[in-house]
């Protein structure tokens, strides 16, 4: 068995994911994928529609579990893990934004950002403190926090998906074509926030987009075209 | 996920879609309120049955028969015999109280009748062994004859002259109970025995002979004796039937519980009947519920929730929506009992009741929350098991 380097937070070996779609058709989606993500990296996995990658992301955020291959998140075997093992793995350590923002209508921005929180065991500290400090630094304005998702802009909506991120403190932020529900001005501004992120707080940020444009503020890009990836 | 948090969720959830949770809650009431309304009646019936039966049953063994006075002085000379009593009623009897005719029963009465009875005098006093002796024309009245004749002609019965059967007898006293038996009439006049031998009764044999015992816990070896006793002076077979029927207080009443057990559980059935149609209607909504926020359970789950945080929150809002419906459906029934016992009051039938008591009402909001658990419980059981990556995926 080959040794988990301790550098790496993402590392997939020989990973398959195939769908059954009756008794007698499979659909594989993802080939033979090798690949491994440092901690602290900027990646962008960019591919056309049907490629795979939303696949590949809900695998990496421990959403899903491959068919064959094996994943380890840090030190952790994700295919030993049951699922409420994988929920307390995604509430500590990984966070996802999506392209259409996922958030609840009933609740406020505040409460809203404040959920992750709720679903952490263990966590100790003050509520209120780290709900603000994932607000201020998602840069929405203060007298937004109070409002209802539906009385917000596009842009704004998705900064408060950035701050229901960070707020959990997680060692992995997902990013599912977090720009494309967005005009590319606004785009453009919640992309710079996930770089700001990355390089401020060392919070490793896969990018998962089938937008070209990501390629330039990246580290690292990842192709994947037909469920194989080319780097 | 803390128990305060998963409170408030389930508060924000139900909040959220007002109309639905209120009409939910509609279901239950009228549940509860089916269920708790038909018990309480039930209660009521069983207090009101049983309180009648104790209160014309004499003493712990009543006997039945054609019965001579030396039956009476056998029967209280007897070991176990505390007092007895002998008593002939007259229904219907002709008698007249302020210039009215009233509808009352006459019991012509012999024997230690307050320690029989069980009677206290609220007003007058009772007649003893020397007006019964000398044949005085005294009367004592039933409380409802005397509120029945208060509200006729706004004086008090003690102290009145009236008319039974044309003879005239002066009222010395009311006992505290109401008319007995089930017979309704405006109330009972009790009359010393020798008094009315020859005049209102024409034979010296009493319709009953009521006996108290030194231990009631005996009452059945006692009447045993007792219907032995009286069939041996007959030369009758010693359970014989045919001429004395002795029965007891506590087996009359115990055959009366039995009866109204049956009734109670009838009513508690058609209550809940409409009570599963509650619970139906709270799984109904709690499954579209599910149905409708599938893409929020597989976001919550997505951020770290366990399969146990979504079962308690839908299970939590179920048990909240069943048991606000319960606590209406309860002080429904507590208010409407309060409107019904003053209706029944006001025309005149006091001694029946609705009664919700402390055990309805227990058994109620047990019964609220477990329709929120057993109804709730399979939507839940099928949120927590969405995985997440299918839950996100739906339109």
């Amino acid at each position: 068995m080959e040794a988990i380097s301790e550098n790496s937070i993402i590392t997939l070996k020989h990973v398959y994911k195939e769908f059954v779609l009756s008794k007698t058709v499979t659909a594989s989606v993802l080939h033979d994928i090798t690949l491994t993500i440092n901690k602290g990296e900027l990646v962008a996995i960019v591919g056309p529609s049907g490629s795979g990658k939303s696949t590949l992301m809900n695998i990496i955020g421990c959403l899903d579990t491959p068919t064959s291959g094996t994943y380890h998140f840090g030190s952790h075997n994700v295919g030993t893990l049951d699922d409420d093992a994988l929920a307390e793995l995604r509430s500590v350590a990984i966070s996802f934004i999506f392209q259409s923002f996922h958030l609840l209508q009933g609740k406020t921005v505040f409460q809203n950002v404040m959920l992750p929180l709720q679903y952490q065991q263990g966590f100790t500290g003050s509520y209120t403190e780290r709900v603000e400090e994932a607000l201020k630094e998602s840069a929405l304005p203060e007298d937004h926090w109070h409002h209802r998702p539906n009385q917000l802009s596009g842009g704004q909506r998705q900064r408060v998906a950035i701050a229901r991120a960070l707020v959990a403190h997680p060692e992995l932020l997902l990013a599912d074509e977090p720009t494309g529900n967005l005009d590319s001005k606004t785009g453009e501004s919640v992309l710079d926030a996930l770089t700001h992120l990355n390089k401020t707080f060392g919070t490793t940020v896969v990018i998962v987009t089938h937008d070209h444009a990501v390629e330039k503020l990246v580290d690292r890009t990842i192709t994947i075209k037909d469920g194989v990836i080319f780097e | 996920m803390k128990l305060r948090h998963i409170i408030q969720e389930s508060s924000q959830a139900l909040r959220a879609n007002i109309l639905r949770s209120s009409l939910t809650i509609i279901g239950i009431v009228v549940g509860i309120f089916a269920v708790t309304a038909m018990l309480a009646l039930g209660e009521g019936l069983s207090q009101n049955i049983i309180g009648r039966i104790s209160s014309f049953s004499q003493g712990d063994i009543s006997v039945q028969g054609s019965l001579t006075t030396q039956d009476l002085a056998w029967v209280t000379e007897q070991p176990y015999t505390k007092a007895a009593i002998g008593t002939v009623s007259v229904s219907g009897a002709d008698v007249i109280i302020g210039g009215e005719d009233y509808n009352v029963t006459v019991s012509s009465i012999v024997g230690d009748f307050m320690t029989v009875q069980d009677f206290s005098i609220l007003t007058g006093t009772m007649f003893d062994f020397k007006d019964i002796e000398f044949r005085e024309q005294v009367v004592v009245a039933t409380t409802d004859l005397d509120t029945k004749v208060r509200e006729d002609t706004g004086r008090a019965l003690v102290g009145q002259v009236i008319s039974i059967g044309g003879q005239q007898y002066e009222v010395i006293g009311v006992v505290d109970i109401e008319s007995a038996g089930f017979s309704r009439t405006d109330g009972t006049l009790y009359v010393p025995y020798q008094t009315v031998l020859g005049t209102l009764t024409n034979t010296s044999n009493f319709s009953t002979i009521g006996v108290s015992l030194e231990d009631s816990a005996f009452f059945e070896v006692a009447g045993k004796h007792i219907l032995a006793g009286l069939n041996t002076s007959r030369y009758l077979a010693s359970d014989s039937e045919d001429l004395f029927q002795v029965s007891t207080a506590q087996s009359i009443i115990e055959s009366a519980q039995e009866t109204t057990s049956m009734i109670s559980l009838f009513l508690g059935i058609v209550g809940g009947i409409a009570l599963f149609v509650g619970g139906i209607g709270t799984m109904n909504m709690m499954l579209t519920t599910v149905t409708e926020r599938t893409k929020e359970i597989g976001l919550r789950k997505a951020i770290g929730a366990r399969r146990r945080d979504i079962l308690l929150q839908i299970l939590v809002e179920s048990v909240f929506l069943t048991s606000l419906g319960g606590i209406i459906g309860i002080a429904l029934t507590w208010i409407l009992a309060q409107f019904a016992n003053q209706a029944l009051s006001a025309s005149g039938m006091s001694t029946l009741s609705v009664v919700v008591s402390a055990d309805v009402v227990l058994l109620a909001t047990v019964v609220a929350v477990g329709v929120g658990v057993v109804f709730g419980l399979y939507p839940a059981n099928n949120a927590s098991k969405l995985q997440p990556v299918d839950a996100l995926r739906t339109e």
